[in-house]
């Protein structure tokens, strides 16, 4: 029998690039090292679904799934986390930056402005 | 219930008030503080703004440009009303309800407690203002006021049948027999379905399940007028916006003229040529007997410079579209 080393339970990930850009955002809104992200999905954009980010304060609800990466504390509800499990969340900011990315595995489709998304 | 059939119903419309039970609408009730910027979100007119008392409608749309349903937003005090064109309630809230994640958003199907009933005609404002002793003043379609008939709530809703007055009312299922009993001491009659199409069909009103369904997208129904096209991003959005913009729309509905006896029912194709260039999707034999009467797409490229289409391949019967 043989087990595949690299399976984990999927998650979000937060690279360091986001991380920093997070980091300095919080701060820059008055957070000390008190802050979460939020990240979640909200129907709408032409694809379907949208994403939804951010900073709060460091009280999840009951019913937030709460992830831990890069130093970054990061809450989700359980819905959106179905459509975002396994995603990363990058920041772009090269010439044709777009700030905040979400490479999202569950997308099956998206818009031309990249905001909204499908599965 | 007696109803009235065709032709008596029809004229019943023209000069005093049919009454029918709207069995082809559902009513649902929204609450929650996020339900209008949702709505907005995942239909095309805007509607984030709607004021209490005011209404409109807009059109749930696939991400391809579908039509799912057109819906009728009414705002009261504390809900906004739905009235949908699918009799179905439960597909409309199951799919408004896949797009709620952290909103407070609730969705409740009032089709099992009250009745919905649609009152049409001339006379329509009048009667109302008599039961219920209120001055309707001019509601807009499906703005929505409360009024009170024999000591109960009853919340009022304008229709849009185009120059036919309209009105929805909400009526509680337990008093919708007395009510409808008064209704008809005032001077309604009940109409049958078959008139209430006629009406329809001959004021241009697309209905769920003919014309009003995910074969079409809301531009080739005629729709754009509860279309914003500059509010942002819904759902469907970025393909409707590229059929308005590149003129890319390839049939329309039209309104018909039908010369054929034979023309019962819809779904006949329209030919030209001995091509299929269009269909039927509703008739209604008008009230002489005589003629029929039509709503049917057509493909665009065909009615360039043509108005009249035939219902066999061999050319038998005729149907001209009709500009009105």
């Amino acid at each position: 029998m043989t087990t595949n080393a690299s399976h984990k339970p999927l998650t979000i990930e937060v690279t360091d690039k986001a991380a920093k850009t997070l980091r300095r955002i919080a701060t820059k809104e008055g957070y000390l090292d008190d802050f979460a992200l939020r990240v979640g999905v909200k129907g709408g954009g032409c694809s379907g679904l949208l994403y939804v980010l951010a900073i709060e304060e460091d009280r999840p609800n009951e019913s937030d799934r709460v992830i831990d990466d890069n130093d970054i504390k990061v809450f989700i509800d359980k819905k959106s986390y179905v459509f975002l499990a396994g995603t990363q969340l990058d920041f772009s900011d090269g010439l044709n930056g777009k700030g905040f990315v979400f490479e999202n595995p569950n997308a099956n489709r998206s818009c031309g402005c990249g905001n909204s998304f499908g599965v | 219930m007696n109803a009235e059939s065709l032709p008596q119903g029809y004229e019943i419309c023209m000069h005093g008030v049919g009454m029918r039970k709207a069995i082809t609408n559902g009513c649902i009730e929204a609450t929650g503080e996020d339900f209008l910027d949702l709505i907005n979100r995942i239909s095309t007119n805007d509607v984030e703004h709607l004021l209490v008392g005011s209404g409109t409608s807009t059109v749930l749309t696939t991400e391809k440009g579908r039509i799912i349903d057109v819906l009728a937003l009414s705002k009261t005090d504390y809900s906004c009303l739905i009235l949908t064109g699918s009799s179905d309630n439960q597909i409309i809230i199951d799919w408004i309800d896949k797009y709620v994640f952290m909103e407070k958003v609730t969705l409740r199907s009032l089709s099992d407690q009250f009745l919905l009933l649609n009152l049409l005609g001339p006379l329509a404002t009048k009667i109302i203002e008599e039961i219920s002793g209120k001055n309707l003043g001019t509601l807009e379609p499906f703005a929505n006021d409360l009024i009170t008939i024999a000591e109960k709530n009853v919340r009022v809703i304008r229709g849009n049948m185009g120059v036919v007055q309209s009105y929805f009312l909400l009526i509680p299922m337990d008093i919708a027999s007395s009510l409808s009993k008064i209704l008809i001491s005032a001077g309604a009659s009940w109409i049958s379905e078959e008139s209430w199409e006629l009406l329809r069909i001959e004021n241009e009103i697309p209905v769920f399940g003919k014309e009003i369904t995910e074969q079409y997208n809301p531009l080739e129904v005629g729709l754009e007028r509860i279309i914003d096209f500059n509010k942002g991003c819904y759902i469907g959005q970025e393909v409707i916006a590229r059929l308005d913009t590149y003129n890319k729309v390839q049939k329309r509905l039209v309104f018909l003229a039908i010369d054929d006896l034979s023309c019962s029912g819809s779904e006949r194709p329209l030919y030209l040529d001995g091509k299929v260039v269009g269909q039927i999707t509703s008739a209604a034999k008008l009230p002489n007997g005589l003629k029929y009467i039509g709503l049917g797409f057509v493909r665009v490229a065909a009615l360039v410079g043509r108005n009249s289409f035939t219902l066999t391949a061999d050319g038998q019967g005729i149907a001209r579209v009709t500009n009105r």
